[in-house]
């Protein structure tokens, strides 16, 4: 896909990726839990380091170029 | 002597023989040239590079602080250091990739020969060098206090805190060396796998003796139920705190001259690209295994207050494993350390040799003799290490913590030598000279917390930082054309 190959796309992706992590929305004093009795918001944080890595791996993939 | 006393020796004995075994194995391989012996003839390949990542940035703060800050913050200071350090694997490309460039181009060694190249200024280069200096002493004194600590309570007090110092900070020195990078990298793989397999394997294992991971965070919660808000106990966390801290380590990390350095070692850019994307996996894992064990610690010890909540983690593995796991995770807890004392003694003992005695005292000295003064300088460097940890000052844990910052104002001056175009070597000079007076003036409370604006010193710091190298640029840019149009 050639969107991968542009900076704007990639500046955009990792932008919106830390922006993701101030989630100032759920900052509630209730606090709900999931699996191993742990906050749910623990598993969003798992789930964003995850997607980071992805993101990372795709980039490296398509946008990182190698020096000749 | 009974077995219960014996069994730590063991694992002390096994481990610290596991590493010289390595150490050695990297000195065996050694061609005696300051390429070589500083940066491992930049050949490492993706795999030790990631573990030497990861094994020098992680201490032992990261099996002791974490457990100590999850059982003062809360579950909260998980994602903070997690999500905030995995940010760091951008710095890769952002700088990495770059310095990995220039490095081959150019045969750069220490970070400040890049600068001075790049921004075309000696005094530049030696303020650079000075700040990455005097900001890593006092992270490297940390380190043989850590070891004094972990074997003494290891060695139930048979081996006080100085002497466990010293033994530990002798073994050190003597892989650095007699290897140099290519010992380090490769006891930095054993020490690495050792963390990441111990602190799992800890985690566990206590878990497994409250009922499992769903039973001991119930009984916690029903305990200690601010323990799992989103803001941390007390309302830690305001959402200005929360961006400082998340944008912190990315500024600070790359900076660390041990780290920096690390970017000239890869034989190919694969390598970083490797551990760029490993790197938030592995901080998902490792960081949140402390913190629920500090969590987990209300359950047994509810009542620790202040600096005592940092010795939770020990404390734990006593009350919940056997002492010959306990023993086990804590040699983990002592290749963290070593793996980062390492790379620190290497990295700034090349720095000196190569920034002040072959720049300024003997321009003409060989690359053998290089070696032979980067291997001295280890010695002293260790020396100073040790005379400050035998009594440390009282104010040495908040001059460690400011080094974070410290480094920090370095990042605006690196990203304008890597990227910029038409920079004044002055206004970089300016930007670090200005940002380090604020940071002393926020800890000499000359200046105002409240200028800080809820957020933590570093963020006004960096910003003003950059400010005056754009604020620089522009005018240089300015005074060009003027003299263009004249």
């Amino acid at each position: 896909m050639k969107i991968l190959n542009t900076a704007y796309f990639w500046i955009c992706c990792f932008t919106v990726i830390f922006l993701s992590a101030l989630d100032f929305w759920s900052w509630e004093p209730e606090t709900s839990f999931s699996f191993l009795y742990l906050p749910t918001w623990v598993f969003y944080f798992l789930g964003l380091q995850v997607l980071l890595s992805l993101a990372i791996h795709v980039f490296s993939r398509t946008f990182w170029k190698t020096p000749s | 002597m009974t077995m219960e006393l014996i069994i730590p020796y063991i694992f002390i004995a096994a481990y610290l023989l596991g590493t010289l075994w390595v150490g050695v194995i990297g000195y065996q391989r050694q061609k005696n040239t300051p390429d070589d012996y500083f940066l491992a003839d930049r050949k490492i390949g993706p795999v030790v590079l990631f573990f030497t990542l990861i094994a020098t940035n992680f201490s032992a703060f990261t099996f002791l602080g974490f457990s100590g800050s999850g059982y003062r913050v809360g579950m909260s200071y998980y994602p903070m250091m997690g999500f905030g350090t995995a940010l760091v694997a951008l710095t890769f490309y952002l700088i990495g990739r770059k310095v990995w460039i220039l490095g081959k181009e150019k045969g750069f060694i220490t970070p400040s020969e890049l600068i001075e190249e790049r921004l075309g200024s000696k005094t530049l280069k030696l303020l650079f060098m000075a700040v990455m200096v005097i900001f890593t002493i006092p992270y490297l004194t940390l380190q043989p206090i850590g070891a004094g600590y972990i074997i003494e309570i290891l060695t139930h007090g048979q081996i006080p805190y100085f002497v466990g110092a010293l033994v530990l900070t002798c073994f050190i020195v003597l892989y650095v060396f007699l290897g140099g990078m290519r010992s380090v990298a490769f006891t930095d793989v054993l020490q690495g796998v050792l963390m990441f397999v111990l602190i799992i394997i800890a985690v566990v294992a206590i878990a497994d003796s409250l009922g499992g991971f769903s039973e001991a965070n119930r009984t916690v919660y029903e305990m200690k139920p601010e323990l799992f808000e989103r803001q941390g106990v007390g309302n830690f966390f305001t959402p200005e705190k929360w961006f400082s801290y998340i944008i912190l380590w990315s500024l600070c990390v790359p900076m660390f001259p041990q780290m920096f350095m690390r970017f000239y070692t890869p034989k190919t850019p694969h390598s970083l690209k490797v551990s760029a994307t490993l790197y938030p996996l592995v901080t998902a894992i490792m960081f949140i295994s402390p913190v629920l064990i500090g969590v987990w610690g209300h359950i047994a010890f509810p009542d620790l207050a202040g600096k005592a909540a940092d010795r939770i983690f020990p404390m734990m593995l006593a009350e919940y494993t056997s002492i010959m796991l306990a023993s086990l995770v804590m040699v983990g807890a002592l290749a963290a350390l070593m793996s980062t004392l390492d790379s620190q003694l290497l990295a700034l003992s090349s720095m000196l040799t190569r920034d002040i005695y072959t720049s300024h005292f003997r321009q003409k000295a060989s690359l053998k003799e290089q070696t032979i003064v980067g291997r001295v300088l280890i010695i002293i460097l260790a020396i100073i290490g040790l005379i400050l940890a035998y009594n440390p000052p009282a104010t040495l844990m908040t001059i460690a913590t400011q080094t974070f910052t410290g480094l920090a104002v370095l990042f605006p001056t690196t990203i304008a030598a890597l990227y910029g175009k038409n920079i004044h070597p002055l206004s970089c000079i300016m930007s670090i000279v200005v940002g380090e007076g604020m940071l002393i003036g926020f800890l000499l409370e000359v200046i105002p917390i409240s200028w800080a604006f809820g957020f933590l010193p570093v963020i006004p710091i960096v910003v003003v930082s950059t400010l005056i190298i754009v604020i620089g640029t522009l005018f240089r840019g300015k005074e060009k054309g003027e003299r263009g149009n004249v």
